[in-house]
């Protein structure tokens, strides 16, 4: 048989694969992927030394289909082959290699008795700073909290629990998330975060919204926040108050393109595209809509809108302050922000101790606050 | 007494007439395509057009930079084709394959010849029709939708396209395909090899 009907069969077996996955039966996916593999395997073979383009995609192909039946030792000893055999193009030794990494990562969670499941969430950092699997500790945690955050006020929001200002999630909110992280594919940063279920079922079970209704309203949320938080952000959250919330968190998630270019929120059971991508303009976007939905400021003639940049020291949310140390000339080395009252916690509790932009009104010798975003 | 009548035809002119992007009977054009993929992408593509419009609409087709118009028509799902794709991300996804394409077809004329596996899916290798006696001439076809948003939305998911195939660590050439259902626009754009 030729390589065009070796590949054929695989093809349609890899069709039923996918089609038998989306309905819900796995263990049948994973034996018609496994079958393909071999077809495609068999195609392979077939090939002359000739056709560099389509050995390489083919061998890609082969080991591609052997990760999706799960087969993780078949799949990692036909990379390793293909790689060494040095009859594939580099385009394919570089997606061999990639392959090589997501494997690894599987056993490693297959090890673990981990099973990504429609729901998981992955997130890529991309660009900057970041490279090939590594990323400055402080902005994967920081991302990961508010991812979290979003999580959070998502499930809050569904439950239609009352509008948190202050503090974290309630902690019967809290036990519903395990974050967990894992190795990055090449040339990004990422981590997976998985929402678990709560051990004590039954005190949930009335109230608790379904883990893919969450997470569906999760990506619906941040899509919403990320490619059109003007119009489609009012129609998916009509709350105000939680839409600036979400516009508020979105931003902490949005690159201003120095430490880091693009955060791409994938579902994990299906990760070929990314769901969200946050970029430098993203952040851009969000300040005109969180201008617009912050509250009016009594006007003065006095009035001088200052932007103040420098270190987040302190934050006194119940007592209507925070405090920037500031080594821009013509400010004091301590400057007073008051009237903070729309901060959140969770969108000002990440910035402690960071650098941060901060806008206010400067009247008679007092600044007061008006917004204020990390500065990556 | 006889009778005479006169039979005056209204017929439309072809010239006049828009182009149309015909999402029927896929899988007889397009290799890669089984009946029931294709029949899925249509379905899809008819859940996630129904949501902005009625059909048929005219569309926006972008082709390198090129605007023409074309006619996409479907069939009104029922309910319970809506609620099979009731799920937003595999419906704008899977109606995204079928407009672009559809679109790529009517554009181009190339055809989905081959599917090959990915880590995280599959590409759609496309060609002339008839071709695929293996994958040296083809173009990978990197596709991608919006439900909603403007033309300018699917614009910028465009260039975030191909500047994920040019990262991707692959010199193929490429063509990267958005299809905005609400914006009513698809765009098309070869993906340059890299050096």
């Amino acid at each position: 048989m030729s390589w065009s009907e070796h590949h054929a069969v695989s093809e349609r077996y890899a069709i039923d694969a996918e089609a038998t996955r989306r309905d819900g039966d796995a263990e049948r996916a994973e034996e018609l992927y496994k079958k393909a593999a071999h077809s495609e395997a068999l195609a392979l073979d077939s090939l002359t030394d000739d056709k560099a383009r389509t050995r390489g995609i083919t061998a890609v192909s082969v080991v591609a289909l052997w990760y999706k039946g799960r087969e993780y030792a078949v799949a990692e000893r036909s990379a390793h082959q293909y790689l060494a055999a040095g009859k594939i193009p580099p385009f394919a030794e570089s997606q061999l290699r990639d392959l090589l990494s997501s494997i690894w990562t599987a056993r490693a969670a297959q090890k673990a008795g981990i099973k990504f499941v429609p729901g998981d969430v992955l997130v890529s950092v991309k660009g900057g700073e970041v490279i090939h699997g590594g990323a400055p500790l402080e902005l994967i945690v920081r991302k990961v909290e508010g991812i979290q955050s979003v999580l959070y006020r998502t499930v809050e929001w569904m439950l239609a629990r009352p509008f948190r200002r202050r503090g974290g999630p309630p902690s019967d909110i809290q036990t519903m998330f395990r974050p967990w992280l894992f190795q990055a594919p090449a040339g990004s940063y990422q981590f997976a975060v998985r929402m678990q279920e709560p051990a004590q079922r039954a005190l949930w079970e009335e109230a608790r919204p379904q883990i893919g209704a969450v997470t569906t309203t999760f990506f619906k949320v941040l899509r919403a926040s990320a490619s059109n938080p003007d119009e489609e952000l009012n129609v998916v959250v009509p709350d105000r108050e939680y839409r600036s919330a979400f516009a508020n968190l979105a931003r902490n998630l949005s690159p201003s393109g120095e430490t880091f270019n693009r955060l791409e929120v994938r579902d994990a059971s299906s990760p070929a595209e990314p769901i969200v991508t946050f970029a430098a303009e993203t952040r851009t976007e969000l300040n005109a809509v969180i201008r617009k939905l912050r509250p009016s400021l009594s006007e003065a003639n006095s009035d001088q809108q200052v932007t103040l940049r420098g270190v987040l020291r302190g934050v006194h949310l119940d007592k209507d302050w925070l405090d920037v140390a500031t080594d821009e000339a013509g400010f004091d080395p301590h400057i007073t922000v008051l009237e903070i009252s729309e901060v959140l916690d969770d969108v000002i509790g990440p910035m402690v101790n960071k650098r941060v932009v901060v806008t206010a009104v400067r009247r008679a010798n007092k600044y007061f606050y008006r917004d204020i975003e990390l500065q990556e | 007494m006889s009778s005479s009548f006169i039979v005056v035809s209204f017929t439309r002119n072809p010239a006049l007439m828009p182009k149309q992007i015909n999402l029927d009977g896929m899988h007889e054009r397009h290799h890669a395509l089984t009946p029931h993929i294709a029949g899925g992408y249509r379905e899809a593509a008819a859940v996630c057009l129904n949501r902005h419009h009625s059909p048929p609409v005219e569309i926006t087709l972008v082709d390198n930079g090129q605007d023409s118009l074309a006619e996409l028509a479907w069939i009104e799902p029922d309910a319970r084709i809506a609620a099979a794709w009731a799920n937003d991300i595999d419906a704008t996804e899977a109606g995204a394959y079928g407009c672009v394409i559809a679109g790529v077809e009517l554009a181009r004329g190339l055809f989905a010849i081959r599917r090959a596996e990915t880590g995280t899916g599959a590409d759609y290798y496309i060609g002339p029709q008839h071709s695929g006696h293996d994958l040296e001439s083809c173009l990978r076809l990197e596709v991608s939708g919006l439900s909603g948003g403007t033309s300018k939305d699917v614009s910028r998911r465009l260039i975030e396209k191909i500047r994920q195939a040019l990262e991707g660590d692959s010199n193929l050439p490429a063509l990267a395909g958005v299809i905005g259902f609400s914006a009513r626009m698809l765009l098309i754009q070869d993906v340059e090899e890299k050096a």
